[in-house]
């Protein structure tokens, strides 16, 4: 069936594996996958231990940022792993080399996709565990819901990187540092460290358009035995579709329009 | 060499577009790196393209790869459309190039396997190509070794390696050897032509030393300025040059000869005894005569007829018919 659409697990796979050797070995990526998501739990649990120390009854409170920044990491790290992907083959000097095979674009937007879940969900995993022996913050007290907070992050992650692809493949290395900023970006806005209701006015219409915020906004209620809105998962899941659309149609538009003025001048 | 066309090439051209912000200024005019060109590779040819730094070379390569759009024209491998059905034709087309590099990271057999994995080797046939084409360039002892550690040379064998790992039919070889001492340089020429010989692959092939494009290539398309101004055997393109270079070793009358060359105003270089001048092919009995009238000596002569070289310098330097 994958065929008939265009694809080749096989190149697909072939992707991801080169992705994944450079990862066991590069220490940029090991401090992806386990440094930087952990300080950033441990900077957040620190502050949130004097916080309940100081006021008991911001407990409940704590734990939801400390478990956001779990889910957070999972959209935050897998954007870099697909930003970086990209990044890798011109800082290698291997894009013309790899797309002077029969790998298609739509196949290598998978792989990068599947690397990104990868990238992703490691770091997830390694934050969970933090959070619950270092703070006691268990992820599991969301119960299922864990399951499509994981997959709307993830899907969020595909097209936040996908947004930094867009000027990586204009641009070229010049513009590397984009793959940070834009994640932190639109992490400033999401609700990850408060209800969006005590965002300014403006902010807010920015927060709700945003896939990640509906997510942040189910955890705390769950969190805070608040109810929680189903809807509020649909929602975040058609904006993440919408958004990966958009994101794969123009990333796909300059792809086209860099390999009509020629790669070479990327690297 | 069979008569069947594996590639054909109908009025191909590439022009650059300047950016939007300079064309909205008017900084930049449109160039054309490649002008409508158009040929055809055969089963089992090897194909010399030619040509000054900035003719259109690499620009033609890179859009016969797909890695560069084309702005019109028409390519066809092995009867198909290829700008339909790229993935498809580039399963059995590879490409190498000394300016492209592996990832660092990576060993040399890791990047193989990838690119083996790419082309849809399976298993133990892609080990077993990947082994094959090491040893084939005297890289298999390194093959656990980092593509960043590599020499210039031994990266260069490496993605040469790489192009032939998947069985091509077609392979383009973008200066292969031009980092390469001479004697592993000679083993890629061998390569090649076994490749030729024994498997009928058809290789289109840029390189500056013309000395390996007369041996090793059928034909040349010689390019300048984006148009192919020339296309014929290697022989052809030199014999098209009608200056020979004629050396003597003078015993007697040097100063006589000397007059002579500089009133006939050939190009002349003295060494000692030794002079070479350069006269055209026809006239070389002629001249020769004259020296004998005017009672010079010499005791050595080497005449070298006209070659590649000569005829490549010719159009660089802008005397061919561009």
């Amino acid at each position: 069936m994958l065929k008939k659409l265009g694809f080749d697990v096989r190149r697909v796979l072939a992707i991801v594996i080169r992705y994944l050797t450079v990862d066991k070995r590069d220490i940029g990526a090991i401090t992806q996958y386990f440094y930087w998501p952990t300080m950033d739990l441990v900077m957040w649990g620190i502050a949130g231990y004097w916080m309940v120390e100081t006021t008991p009854s911001s407990r409940g409170m704590v734990t939801a940022i400390i478990l956001a920044q779990a889910f957070w990491n999972t959209a935050l790290r897998g954007s870099f792993g697909t930003s970086l992907a990209l990044m890798e083959e011109i800082w290698s000097q291997n894009l013309l080399n790899v797309f002077a095979t029969p790998l298609r674009v739509r196949e290598w937007l998978a792989a990068a996709c599947v690397t990104a879940c990868i990238r992703g969900t490691i770091p997830f995993l390694v934050v969970s565990f933090v959070a619950y022996f270092l703070f006691g913050a268990n992820v599991l007290t969301v119960g299922w819901f864990i399951i499509p907070f994981v997959i709307l992050m993830l899907m969020s992650s595909w097209w936040i990187g996908l947004v930094a692809a867009w000027f990586i493949i204009s641009f070229g290395r010049q513009v590397a540092v984009l793959i940070w900023a834009l994640g932190w970006f639109f992490g400033t806005f999401c609700g990850l460290w408060g209800p969006v209701s005590i965002l300014p006015r403006a902010l807010q219409y920015v927060a709700w358009s945003l896939p990640m915020t509906y997510v942040f906004e189910s955890l705390r209620a769950l969190i805070l035995n608040q109810p929680v809105f189903l809807s509020y998962l649909v929602i975040a899941f058609v904006l993440n579709l919408l958004y990966l659309s958009i994101t794969i149609y123009v990333f796909r538009v300059l792809f086209n329009y860099s390999r009509s003025r020629g790669f070479t001048r990327l690297m | 060499m069979s008569t069947k066309t594996v590639m054909f090439v109908k009025n191909l051209t590439k022009i650059y577009q300047p950016s939007l912000f300079n064309r909205l200024f008017g900084k930049e005019k449109p160039f054309v790196a490649v002008d409508g060109i158009s040929f055809e590779l055969k089963e089992g040819e090897i194909l010399g393209l030619l040509g000054p730094n900035g003719s259109g070379k690499t620009t033609t390569i890179h859009m016969l790869l797909g890695v560069l759009s084309k702005s019109s024209g028409d390519i066809n491998y092995f009867g198909k459309d290829f700008s339909r059905l790229r993935s498809e034709i580039m399963a059995k087309v590879a490409f190498a190039s000394t300016y492209v590099r592996f990832p660092g990271n990576m060993t040399v057999a890791e990047n193989l396997d990838v690119y083996g994995r790419l082309y849809g080797l399976t298993g133990h046939d892609r080990a077993e190509r990947v082994k094959h084409c090491l040893q084939a360039f005297g890289m298999w002892e390194y093959r656990n070794r980092y593509a960043s550690a590599l020499s210039a040379g031994q990266m260069t064998r490496s993605v040469i390696a790489k192009a032939f790992l998947a069985r091509p039919r077609v392979v383009l070889l973008d200066e292969p050897t031009a980092s390469l001492d001479p004697e592993i340089a000679a083993v890629v020429r061998n390569f090649v032509l076994e490749q030729q010989r024994e498997h009928g692959v058809s290789m289109l092939f840029t390189s500056h030393n013309m000395a390996e494009v007369e041996e090793v290539c059928d034909r040349l398309l010689v390019m300048k300025r984006g148009v192919i101004i020339a296309n014929n055997t290697p022989q052809k393109l030199a014999e098209s040059i009608s200056t020979a270079h004629v050396e003597l070793m003078v015993s007697s009358g040097a100063k006589a000869l000397s007059d002579y060359l500089t009133e006939k105003k050939y190009a002349v270089e003295w060494q000692e005894h030794f002079v070479k001048f350069s006269v055209q092919e026809q006239q070389i009995a002629r001249v020769l005569s004259d020296i004998a009238q005017r009672g010079i000596e010499y005791s050595q002569i080497s005449i070298d007829k006209p070659t590649l070289e000569d005829y490549f310098l010719h159009v660089a330097r802008g005397r061919g018919n561009a």
